[in-house]
């Protein structure tokens, strides 16, 4: 029992020497991208064998994901030791023309899905359809509310 | 958009890591600001100009 306890005081200990290095919010974060792998490493672990075309594809994807979740992970450490901002106007900006590109994209990954892959059942396809229409709705819905009310300042969270 | 932000952090002897610490940006932000692959707002380019003690236009100059 004791030995559990010293177990988890030290390792309590090493995440507070980490949070006063790296902050709070990168740790967490940091700990969201080793979930990932470690779920990643179980569904492996775990998962009928041998796999097939889509298993390889499924694991190869996440662990792309997982690689560059792991890059950008350390940039934000690196920045945080040399005592700078691990978020600024410049990546907010990447983010933003990141995910309005992504958003674009996906319309299109959709539709070849449902154009090619045949074994949709058409309730699906009916579903991802509606889930298109949403998606656009959004868009546009948040369009016209950013060209009527503007942008604040960017720096403003 | 030219700047002339690498030349004066040459001659005021600071690093990239030093001007991001005194605007308050990363440092991939300056290495993109002085390749010219950035257009910075207008709030960080008055921190930069202020930080070499000039003013915006003698800083960033527009094609």
């Amino acid at each position: 029992m004791l030995e559990i306890l010293n177990f988890v005081l030290e390792i309590n200990n090493i995440i507070n020497a980490i949070k006063m290095k790296i902050g709070y919010k990168t740790l967490i974060s940091f700990m969201g991208t080793i979930l990932g792998f470690v779920l990643l490493v179980l569904w492996l672990y775990m998962a009928k064998k041998p796999f097939n075309a889509t298993g390889y594809l499924i694991f190869g994807l996440s662990f792309i994901m997982i690689l560059i979740g792991v890059y950008f992970k350390i940039q934000t450490y690196k920045n945080q030791r040399l005592g700078l901002t691990s978020e600024d106007e410049f990546s907010k900006r990447i983010k933003e023309r990141a995910s309005s590109k992504a958003f674009s994209i996906s319309f299109y990954i959709w539709l070849g899905i449902i154009l090619f892959v045949k074994d949709i059942e058409p309730k699906a396809k009916i579903i991802m359809g509606l889930g298109l229409l949403v998606m656009a709705l959004v868009f546009l819905l948040n369009w016209l509310y950013y060209s009527k009310v503007g942008i604040s300042d960017e720096n403003e969270d | 958009m030219k700047t002339r932000i690498k030349e004066l952090r040459f001659k005021e002897n600071l690093t990239q890591v030093e001007l991001a610490e005194k605007v308050g940006v990363r440092r991939e932000t300056i290495v993109f600001l002085e390749k010219g692959k950035y257009n910075p707002s207008l709030k960080l380019a008055y921190d930069i100009s202020k930080v070499f003690h000039l003013k915006i236009e003698e800083v960033f100059i527009l094609d």
